[in-house]
């Protein structure tokens, strides 16, 4: 019965995000499993900020009013809907010889390391630090202060931090709602659904250019970093905020390829999403935002309006899905670190050796990285032609990211052991995806293509 | 020239070479504990019974262990060990623990950590023995911590082994994909696996940069005398081959490591409520039974204090007191957060001393040391969870080095930051932690916002521990009249006598009531 609850919340989740999708998409471009996958990333999101801005309205059973309302429309869009065929996904593959091989090999060790991620989320209670003490603890409060306390809701959220938006939490509270009882074991199972999201986006991202088997070898690159895949089953936040991160600049790129507007939507939609996971997603914003600007000060030709135009229709989506948390944490005086920026310009050097053993030697993803400069190295001019170079630029943007945090903040560096895997964790998709757009295909005389 | 006929021979070596390795002769030292009654020792407590050809134990109160006290073995000449035996979990992890010439004592320093393989069979545990810098000269004895979860476990033998290439070979690989629990910090860091005792990372990564440095070079030389294209395209197929091979390798590794991990997912937790599988993931059951307890037994709208100290021997620091506390209660008034009328409860939970009921208000994370200048002073801002008249002791983590305590003056002040309430005298140092006893001389009720002044009475500046202020943080530390980011790390014990037992879940888990409250 608990499997059954879980299930209809989730898929509740899912419809939101269809009608979002639909709604961006009407001509239904995309493959249906990519639509089906972007559906539940964006479904959790504006799903959880929706059950945000009810709070804030005298409404009892908030998931089941929110239910209703998202059948309604989702009735709605099937009454109306003269366009009922989405463009059918195909997992089309030599089904020859090495090929078949090469595909099968890929798929059963994807598919085992998926399970691992699936098995090992949802075969233990929540244990990890923010995940039980921040994201969890507050889901779990929010789901009782309904039945006991007389401050509500609202008055728990206002236990929180301004870094810390609600939207997990808000997550974990919509599942409790539905299971009828605080179980982290399986609410936690959002998170590897999101790594799966991400795969299929990601493969159905790099398929026309590297065919099937490439395209599937490349999700599985992106699958092996231990790290990665392991931060899929513990809860933090950082992964839920990477999917959103390297989506939407999977989709920039996307957007620019074959200049559909629906994925200039979904690029927007997920950054302005990771603003509204950790407030770190700010500088995942802007990383988005100057790369938006750069292509249409570089590559759009198009009038200023035009350009204006992409610029406001950009920043409004933060203002619709960051800025509520903003202006509840500010008009409740919510704990905020009271950062002081000094540039320590000394700390350069210790900074740059601490990030080297961080990424190659001490982790367990050194030889991903290795692989990265060297595609860099090897193919800079692929990499500085067309869209890759944005992608080059989201690289520069994403280390200006990095020496900003670690330079601006005096504990930044001290704190690195413990912070920098997860700073460079958003990072690591589009550096796979960067790797997958600019590595020469392979195809060989019996039509092997990877 | 034919390349299959080629290709034929050189399996054909290939094959022979590798089966007279895995059969060259190597000696060993079998120690079957059937065989070897009153040879070996378990802690009071355990228990055992001799099976068939094994002896199956049984723990106690405490940890499982078994000592073989006479072996006094030529460690130098045996390169592996090899336990067999049968666990009841799945790839549960064992320690091997040895007394060198370097420790009198068993120690964790001089152990080997082992993985026990699939649960319900019979399996054979490969310890290279060689990665340990300290197995050499005479060892004297060994002792085995069988598993860390398994609460029965039948040994069969311990077998040490002058091994050949083969036995080594699988005492590495053994070793390559060892499976362990992940641990608290692996979501920050995930540790590169081990391969011959040291880290694959270590070892791969610089070749790659060389191998890389080869190539790039060979193109830039290519670009300028124009080597033939084929050269080229061998290098870089060959740096591309060993790639692959490097990847595959631990891409192989990682797959293993997911597969036992969800072999072990399925026998350690599948089946078991949800109570039962926190209380083994946290690494401390009692603690979240007496959670359960606090939250069926204190209302609900009433404050919490929380006693869980942050340094529970075998538990990470604070993880039980900062992480699984409020995770495991519904929600109440936490702490010094928000003040009102409602009753107080404070949860103790192994405290640090026995039989005394002394409160502690801490911020005892020490992130970074913040100087203090001869004659300098700073002030950090506190809400008294207890009166004042009930402070004892005051603790603030000096840098080891020049700080010298003895130098410090410590002050409480009023909200005013004027009127003193009471001093501090120095007592004691533990470690980096400096002990103050403080001696009111005006007395501030609960709840009341002081200030905490240190000031630097030496010739020397003293390095003050503080903490990176979050939302853990009581009040704000002022430095030059300048509120700073950080916050003081500091200790405060009160020594109240308006407390009462309310409920006790055990001899050192119980719930006091604070009945000025009432």
């Amino acid at each position: 019965m608990i499997i059954l609850r879980l299930f209809f919340s989730l898929f509740i989740a899912w419809l939101l995000g269809y009608l979002i999708v639909y709604l961006f998409d009407p001509q239904k471009k995309i493959p249906w499993f990519e639509g089906a996958a972007l559906s539940f990333l964006l479904g959790q999101g504006v799903l959880t900020l929706l059950l945000f801005l009810l709070l804030f309205l005298p409404v009892a059973n908030r998931s089941i009013v929110l239910t209703g309302l998202i059948l309604v429309f989702f009735g709605a869009k099937l009454f109306f809907d003269k366009n009922k065929v989405w463009v059918k996904s195909s997992f089309q593959f030599n089904k020859k010889g090495l090929s078949l091989f090469l595909v099968l090999l890929l798929f059963v060790s994807l598919t085992l390391k998926v399970s691992y991620s699936f098995i090992e989320t949802c075969s233990k209670p929540e244990y990890s630090w923010d995940a039980s003490a921040n994201w969890t603890e507050a889901g779990r409060n929010y789901f009782h202060a309904d039945k006991f306390s007389n401050k509500g809701v609202i008055g728990e959220m206002k236990k929180s931090v301004t870094s810390y938006p609600r939207a997990l939490s808000l997550m974990h509270y919509w599942i409790f709602s539905w299971l009828g009882e605080d179980n982290d074991q399986w609410s936690k199972i959002i998170f590897p659904l999101d790594l799966l999201c991400l795969l299929i986006i990601f493969y159905y991202a790099l398929k026309p250019s590297r065919g099937g088997l490439g395209a599937l070898a490349f999700t599985y690159l992106l699958c092996s970093a231990p790290l990665f895949l392991y931060h899929s089953t513990i809860g933090y936040a950082d992964l839920t905020k990477t999917v959103y991160f390297s989506v939407g600049i999977i989709y920039f790129y996307r957007w620019l390829q074959t200049k559909q507007k629906n994925y200039f939507w979904f690029f927007g939609l997920c950054l302005a999403l990771t603003t509204w996971v950790k407030l770190e997603g700010k500088m995942l914003f802007a990383i988005g935002f100057a790369l938006l600007l750069s292509y249409l000060w570089l590559g759009y030709r198009a009038s200023l309006r035009a350009k204006l135009f992409y610029v406001g229709q950009y920043i409004s989506l933060f203002l619709i899905i960051g800025l509520p948390w903003q202006l509840f944490s500010l008009f409740n005086h919510l704990p905020d670190p009271q950062t002081k920026l000094s540039l320590s310009l000394s700390l350069f050097f210790e900074f740059h050796q601490k990030m080297y053993d961080l990424m190659f030697m001490e982790g367990s993803w050194g030889l991903f990285w290795v692989i990265f400069v060297a595609g860099l190295l090897f193919f800079f001019k692929r990499q500085l032609t067309g869209e890759n170079r944005y992608l080059f630029l989201a690289t520069i943007l994403f280390y200006g990211n990095l020496l900003f945090i670690y330079l601006f903040f005096p504990s930044a560096v001290a704190e690195m052991m413990a912070t920098f895997n997860r700073v460079l964790l958003p990072f690591y998709p589009v550096a796979v995806f960067n790797l997958g757009v600019i590595l020469p295909v392979f195809e060989s005389k019996s039509g092997v293509k990877i | 020239m034919k390349l299959k006929p080629l290709f034929g021979l050189v399996g054909v070596i290939l094959l022979a070479v590798f089966l007279i390795i895995i059969n060259l002769p190597e000696a060993s030292l079998d120690f079957t504990f059937s065989e070897n009654i009153g040879m070996w020792q378990t802690l009071v407590g355990s228990k055992f019974a001799l099976e068939k050809d094994s002896v199956k134990f049984t723990k106690g109160n405490q940890q499982l262990q078994i000592v073989i006290p006479e072996m006094n073995i030529e460690a130098d000449y045996y390169d592996v060990c090899v336990i067999e035996g049968v666990w009841p979990i799945s790839f549960d992890q064992g320690s091997l623990l040895f007394l060198s010439p370097f420790n009198k004592q068993f120690d964790y320093k001089f152990r080997y950590i082992f993985e026990t393989g699939q649960a319900d069979r019979q399996n054979q545990c490969y310890i290279d023995l060689t990665t340990h810098g300290a197995w050499q000269s005479i060892v004297k004895a060994l002792l085995i911590i069988p598993a860390a979860d398994a609460k029965e476990v039948s040994l069969k033998r311990l077998k040490l082994v002058r091994a050949n290439p083969w036995t080594k070979l699988k005492a590495r690989w053994s070793s390559f994909i060892r499976y362990y629990d992940p641990l608290l910090g692996t979501c920050f860091s995930m540790a590169s696996p081990v391969f011959m005792g040291k880290s694959f990372n270590g070892l791969v990564v610089p070749m790659l940069w060389g191998l890389l440095i080869i190539c790039g070079l060979i193109i830039i030389v290519g670009q300028l005398i124009k080597i033939n294209q084929r050269v080229i395209k061998f290098v870089a197929g060959l740096i591309l081959f060993v790639v692959i091979i490097t990847f595959g390798l631990l891409d192989l590794r990682n797959n293993i490591f997911y597969l036992k991990a969800i072999s072990r997912n399925i026998s350690l937790y599948w089946g078991k409520p949800i109570a039962e599988r926190r209380g083994i993931v946290v690494g401390d059951p009692e603690f979240i039974d007496f959670m359960q307890f606090c939250d069926d037994n204190i209302p609900l709208e009433t404050r919490l204090f929380n006693q869980v100290p942050v340094d529970i021997p075998g538990i990470p620091a604070n993880y039980l007191s900062a992480v699984q506390y409020c995770a495991n209660l519904r929600p109440r008034f936490y702490d010094n957060r928000s003040w009102g009328e409602e009753d107080s409860y404070y949860i103790f939970y192994k405290p640090r001393e026995q039989g005394s009921w002394k409160i502690s208000q801490e911020q005892s994370v020490v992130s970074d040391y913040l100087e203090l200048k001869p004659t300098e002073k700073m002030q950090q801002e506190i809400i008294l969870w207890r009166s004042s008249k009930y402070l004892s002791e005051v603790v603030v983590w000096l840098d080891e080095g020049i700080s010298n305590p003895e130098n410090i003056e410590l002050l409480l002040l009023g909200s005013d930051r004027k009127t003193i309430a009471g001093r501090a005298k120095y007592l004691k140092r533990t470690g980096k932690q400096a002990i103050f006893l403080f001696s009111p001389n005006k007395n501030f009720k609960k709840g009341k916002k002081v200030f905490l002044q240190l000031k630097n009475l030496g010739q020397v500046p003293i390095k003050i521990g503080t903490v990176y202020g979050d939302q853990y943080k009581e009040g704000s530390l002022i430095l030059h009249d300048e509120k700073k980011y950080s916050d003081l790390s500091f200790r405060l014990i009160y020594q109240p006598k308006d407390l009462k037992l309310f409920k006790r879940f055990s001899q050192e888990a119980f719930i006091l009531l604070d009945e000025e409250t009432q």
